[in-house]
């Protein structure tokens, strides 16, 4: 009986072992698709992993046992010990506790690149098997090696050994040769993510020690009487386990507590946060509605869904248009356009004789942007986890082009006047305010009016007690780190606006723990 | 009394040989956390792969996360949800001043991004484990058939199969505990 609960529980104690630095180097060491090269090898180096393992196994357990038999071990007291041990390990096992002693060690990892890889896997499994040589993450391997010197029986400890290398043995075995693979992905992301896997073979653990323990404390008379040979013969042992921002440009704030800029000519105007339009003719006055836009000569605004046109001096009418849902938009002097959502444009001929209809839908998880528009050219962002866009419409003959692209940076809100294309671009290391002609073009062609730090925050590019890393960088100087944001906030650079002297664009600033975000608009000199 | 001295002797020079046993096992086995360098675990002298927040932590399918914690961040180095939208640090959508949600980015596996930034053709091959900050930690790299590393000196071996070598170095922290 307790040779075969001792088994178990070595053998669960070598399984648990696979969550071990080493048995996650050994998957990717022996796969297919890594030093072994092909199947075959994958497989001739299994089988060497796992003889080397078994041996390895066989002489920790093996030999601490014929220690124990030197020693004379194999008494009353000594079975008590091992018992005690065996609880104490059950204990630590079940509560999931840090192991300790622990041994900070790892096989030496140029093995298998010197090495065949069948004789480097037979090698590194001796040393996985020996149990002591890595990292242990259960009491089990000093509980069951306790109780291998405490019994002194060296077939015992030869069938530990065993139970514990085919332990370490089998988990490698069994991923090594679908690493890589869809299957072997997903049971390498389950072993290193999910850490219910790990506790669950340490309760296994635990049961298999408090077996072990009871089945001691079951025979103490036997584990007494019997010699230490005898003792495994009668099923008496016992075991053990446990396992910012530098502007290209000076920038001003144009207009506070302000976003959506628009310009045209002399005139400007934006919107406050959750409030009207404003219009900027010399002296600032709000208007009778949202989103103001400018273009023409005119000025237009959105009273709940009613796009209202007018003379800027007397915000005398000349327009309007019904647009459902819609949000911000543009005009010009032939079309009319509107955001609906984040998804829709929505377009409308000045003179209302055909009735609006959809020019652009996003797709699934995509953004579409503020409109601007020049005559019959529609220009807008497409935003979302595949890239970003810049792309220009021809309303009247619904020819459609990309300006810009970039996979991973975000191109947003675009302006144009028909002769020059504005927008934000965005990067992990800056955002930037770009001007460059309406054709397709690489970003980095685009003149920089101004740049700021990016929205997200960088690290220090090193671990605590460490140092930035040199080595190998002429004259040891790396490259310089991106501009970094205050902690605990984020800003971003978001609608833009392009007036004949300067460029606008807001900043929206968000501050973690506050709700809402704030913003300003900004003026760069063109 | 001789033979119980002998069994004595016997007893100590099995002792001694199982120290000496020992000892050359011992020898060959290399210490476990490695302290070198700019991150725990990383031995050699390439330098991280350019990485949205700085220290080149990947998730199991390679795409970038914050070192310091572990969260998703997208290709701008802002944090994200799981749908990959952006967040702020209390998980709440960024938005701009009306409320409406900003638009989500892309978030590419780190060795991936190099291939496009580098214009070379990349590949993660092998890895090594280490144990860092009481959790295994899978040392990754990115490998190319580049003659010239990241640092652009020569580059090593490292950890690449079929000719290639080490361009940049990533690592995944697991939550095994060591």
């Amino acid at each position: 009986m307790l040779i075969w609960v001792l088994a178990a529980a070595a053998l669960a104690a070598g399984v648990t072992g696979a969550w071990s630095p080493c048995g996650f180097s050994m998957v990717e060491t022996l796969a297919p698709a890594g030093y072994a090269g092909r199947l075959r090898t994958t497989l001739v180096a299994c089988a060497t992993f796992t003889a080397g393992a078994l041996a390895g196994g066989v002489l920790t357990f093996g030999g601490l046992a014929l220690l124990g038999q030197a020693l004379g071990a194999g008494g009353t007291g000594a079975a008590i010990v091992a018992a005690a041990l065996a609880v104490a390990a059950a204990v630590g096992e079940a509560r999931g506790l840090r192991i300790v002693p622990q041994v900070r060690r790892q096989v030496p990892e140029s093995w298998r690149r010197v090495l065949p890889v069948p004789l480097a896997a037979g090698l590194y499994g001796v040393l996985l098997g020996l149990g002591f040589t890595t990292f242990i993450l259960t009491f089990a391997v000093w509980a069951l090696a306790a109780v291998s010197v405490a019994l002194g029986d060296p077939a015992l400890g030869a069938v530990l050994g065993l139970a514990f290398g085919a332990g370490r043995a089998l988990p490698v075995i069994a991923l090594a040769p679908v690493a890589g693979g869809d299957r072997g992905n997903a049971a390498h992301a389950a072993m290193a993510e999910r850490p219910a896997i790990l506790r669950g073979l340490r309760a296994a653990d635990a049961v298999a020690l408090a077996a072990c323990a009871a089945v001691i404390g079951a025979a103490p008379a036997q584990a007494a009487s019997a010699p230490a040979a005898g003792a495994a013969a009668s099923g008496s042992t016992a075991a053990a386990s446990g396992p910012a921002a530098r502007a290209t440009q000076a920038a001003t704030i144009a207009a506070a507590e302000a976003s959506a800029p628009a310009a045209d000519g002399g005139l400007f105007a934006f919107q406050r946060p959750g409030g009207s339009g404003y219009l900027r003719r010399g002296e600032t006055f709000a208007l009778p509605g949202r989103d103001p836009a400018l273009a023409v000569g005119l000025v237009g605004w959105r009273d709940a869904s009613r796009i209202t046109l007018a003379d800027p001096a007397t915000l005398a009418p000349v327009g309007a248009y019904d647009s459902p849902g819609g949000g911000a938009f543009a005009f010009s002097d032939q079309w009319v356009v509107w955001l609906v959502g984040s998804t829709h444009l929505v377009a409308q001929p000045r003179d209302a004789s055909v009735p609006p209809r959809v020019v652009a839908i996003a797709r699934s998880a995509q953004q579409l942007g503020r409109p601007a528009l020049a005559g019959q050219a529609l220009v807008f962002h497409r935003a979302g986890r595949s890239g970003s866009q810049i792309r220009l419409l021809d309303l009247a003959t619904g020819q459609e082009r990309v300006l810009r692209s970039e996979r991973r940076a975000l191109l947003l809100n675009p302006s144009f006047d028909g002769r020059e294309l504005l927008y934000v671009r965005s990067t992990s290391t800056r955002q930037e305010l770009r001007l460059g002609p309406p054709a397709r073009r690489a970003t980095t062609r685009d003149r920089r009016l101004y740049g700021t730090t990016p929205t997200g925050r960088r690290d220090a590019g090193h671990e605590p007690g460490h140092a930035r890393h040199r080595v190998g960088y002429p004259g040891r100087r790396p490259p310089p780190l991106a501009p970094r944001p205050p902690a605990g906030g984020s800003t971003t650079l978001w609608t833009t606006a392009l007036g004949p002297g300067a460029a606008y664009v807001t900043r929206l600033r968000h501050r973690s723990g506050t709700p809402g975000t704030t913003a300003a608009v900004l003026a760069v000199p063109r | 009394m001789n033979e119980s001295r002998r069994g004595f002797l016997a007893k100590v020079s099995g002792a001694l040989m199982a120290v000496t046993g020992a000892r050359t096992v011992g020898s060959l086995v290399a210490p476990g956390e490695a302290e070198a360098y700019h991150f725990c675990g990383h031995i050699y002298t390439t330098d991280s792969c350019p990485h949205p927040t700085g220290l080149p932590r990947i998730d199991s399918r390679g795409r970038p996360l914050r070192a310091k914690d572990g969260h998703r961040v997208d290709d701008l180095g802002r944090l994200v949800d799981l749908e990959g939208e952006p967040i702020d640090e209390d998980g709440a959508r960024l938005t701009d001043a009306e409320g409406v949600p900003l638009p989500a980015a892309s978030r590419t596996p780190v060795c991936k991004a190099v291939a496009e930034q580098y214009d070379m053709t990349t590949h993660v091959d092998g890895a090594w484990y280490r144990c860092c900050g009481g959790h295994v930690r899978k040392l990754v790299d990115c490998c190319s058939h580049s003659r010239k590393r990241i640092n652009g000196d020569r580059s090593l071996v490292g950890y690449c199969y079929k000719g290639r070598r080490v361009f940049c170095v990533m690592y995944f922290q697991t939550r095994v505990p060591c």
